[in-house]
């Protein structure tokens, strides 16, 4: 994508994970290699398990949304994962242990981590998976997600920052609720409401500057896109203070009506183009495969210009989803960009790709290479 | 668990208190039990008569042996000006400074509507009336800096603001002797922001 990437650094990279009592993954060794590893294996083999605990070191929490105890083996008290990664000035040591009844337990290079920034901005990832789809199909909150995750990788506190604006939108929403609304209770999170709200809307809106041009070039390039592709930020009422203190006061009556707040950035939404008309209803379904693709091929582009180095690009049961030719400048621009990639497929013959390549056989839980 | 097991028993309290788990809970148990005797008595006697020993005080709600605090009860503090806290450890806190010669108002708990926690039942009314009974001037709202603590001093300033009392709020920022490189980035940002002119 970007020829004159700024990499100053090593692309991430997973030198060895090590996993106990994960799902349903009989205890492991993985020692994956540093450009693309296929796994494959039956359904319900156990790949994408594997992906996930890959993809937890980063965004220490499930991509389907599994809760802590699924994730720990049926006959396991805890889950460890463990692992070494490359990149950056030194190697870094991640340890997490998820418990039953406690807490769930980090460690980075021997120390706890003084937040899950930290963490976040130790560890990059890049994730795309069948579930996806809804970026581009799916309601708004899906792609406000998309850019909050890429936020928290690059901005050390706009977690933080997107955490106090939803406590306080709860806050509020359970408060419009009751019987009798106390007017002055209300007002008390107005305040902070406008004061996070237009951190995360401005953030979010800048983000989307940077990234549309990517998006709209990876679509046209690699996945030849047919028609143009727009990408603009939606945002429901201009991102600054003084707006959204007034947008919260002047609908304060309609709030009260409906039960929850309507304005502010939990509002927003990423506008998707096809030439005129909007993807969401109007694209079909291939067009909306290829443009999570184009979103995601933007995001690795972006994080990799802003980190510094390539983050580690997760990739389940992508490209039996891609035509050959796609398929093929697919894997030709991330083989560019350098970084380590994981693919999960049952038809590994689909993986077009012939250099650089090291092969895992997942069967009943069990990785072999 | 068997039944009317002393030691289960004094594990499962001891593990209901906050921070400390199953296995703190049994090392605490074993240490009291191959320890001293009297150590367990005095323990003990310490845990029962607490709840009859220490009282709320009836003006600011700081605890005491007595309906009034020690504070309240100091002539030297100054009337004129008391601080919010959210429970009594910050009071606690504050008081270590040795610098605060006014009084306090502990609130018990913050707004906190997704925990039910609304405005009555804090004593708010009992601040409102110390106000306009007490002759304060001004009114420094100490509650911590997240949501509830923001959202109770933002409600706090509400309530007060048609009186004719000074309300202001704690600063946040680099914390005394703290260098920036090591300062967490939250509080570096929010230090920034929160800036003064010198």
């Amino acid at each position: 994508m970007s020829g004159d990437s700024r990499t100053v650094e090593a692309p991430t990279r997973v030198v060895v994970l090590r996993a106990r009592g994960f799902r349903n993954l009989a205890p492991l060794t993985f020692e994956p290699g540093p450009h693309f590893n296929v796994i494959h294996g039956d359904n319900g083999a156990g790949k994408s398990n594997l992906l996930e605990a890959i993809h937890y070191l980063g965004a220490l929490k499930s991509f389907r949304g599994a809760k802590r105890e699924d994730l720990i083996g049926l006959d396991c008290d805890t889950a460890l994962l463990d692992a070494t990664l490359s990149g950056g000035a030194a190697p870094h040591q991640l340890r997490i242990e998820l418990g039953r009844s406690e807490r769930r337990r980090l460690q980075l290079d021997q120390k706890r981590p003084r937040s899950s920034s930290v963490w976040h901005q130790t560890v990059q990832m890049v994730l795309f998976h069948p579930g996806d789809l809804v970026l581009a199909a799916g309601a708004p909150d899906r792609r406000r997600a998309f850019l909050d995750r890429i936020l928290e990788q690059i901005d050390p506190i706009y977690g933080s920052t997107l955490a106090s604006y939803e406590k306080a939108l709860r806050s509020r929403n359970r408060l419009l609720k009751e019987e009798s609304i106390n007017r002055r209770s209300v007002r008390a999170y107005d305040a902070i409401l406008s004061k996070a709200g237009a951190v995360v809307g401005t953030a979010r809106a800048r983000l989307v500057d940077d990234l549309a041009p990517r998006v709209t070039r990876a679509f046209e390039e690699v996945f030849a896109g047919d028609t143009p592709l727009g990408v603009r930020y939606l945002p429901r009422v201009e991102p600054t203070e003084e707006v959204i203190v007034q947008a919260l006061e002047s609908s304060f009556e309609k709030d009260c009506k409906r039960g929850f707040t309507a304005d502010g950035p939990h509002g927003d939404d990423v506008e998707l183009r096809l030439h005129d008309v909007g993807a969401r209803h109007h694209g079909s379904q291939g067009q909306h495969r290829t443009i999570v693709l184009a979103l995601k091929t933007a995001e690795l582009d972006l994080l990799t210009e802003r980190i510094g180095r390539v983050p580690i690009l997760l990739l389940d049961d992508v490209s039996s989803e891609l035509d050959r030719s796609r398929n093929r400048r697919f894997f030709e621009v991330l083989s560019h960009a350098g970084g380590q990639v994981f693919l999960t497929t049952t038809h590994p013959e689909f993986i077009l790709l012939e250099n650089d390549r090291v092969d895992f056989q997942v069967e009943g839980g069990r990785v072999t290479r | 668990m068997a039944p009317n097991d002393p030691i289960a028993t004094l594990i499962a309290l001891l593990s209901r208190l906050p921070g400390v788990g199953e296995r703190t809970a049994a090392r605490l148990a074993f240490h009291v039990l191959e320890g001293d005797a009297q150590y367990a008595q005095s323990l003990g006697k310490a845990l029962s008569t607490i709840h009859d020993d220490v009282t709320r005080c009836e003006m600011c709600g700081n605890y005491g042996a007595e309906s009034q605090c020690a504070i309240c009860k100091d002539p030297r503090r100054d009337e004129s000006i008391i601080c919010v806290v959210a429970k009594v450890p910050d009071l606690i806190a504050l008081e270590a400074l040795g610098s605060f010669r006014g009084r306090y108002h502990v609130l018990h708990g913050l707004l906190a509507p997704l925990d039910g926690v609304g405005p009555d039942q804090l004593p708010l009314d009992a601040l409102e009336r110390r106000i306009r009974e007490d002759g304060v001037k001004e009114i420094i709202v100490a509650t911590p800096l997240n949501v509830e603590g923001e959202a109770t001093a933002l409600y706090v300033a509400d309530t007060l603001g048609s009186s004719p009392v000074r309300v202001s709020r704690i600063a946040a920022g680099v914390p005394h002797g703290g260098e920036l490189e090591f300062t967490d980035q939250v509080t570096l940002g929010r230090a920034l922001e929160d800036r003064r002119s010198l």
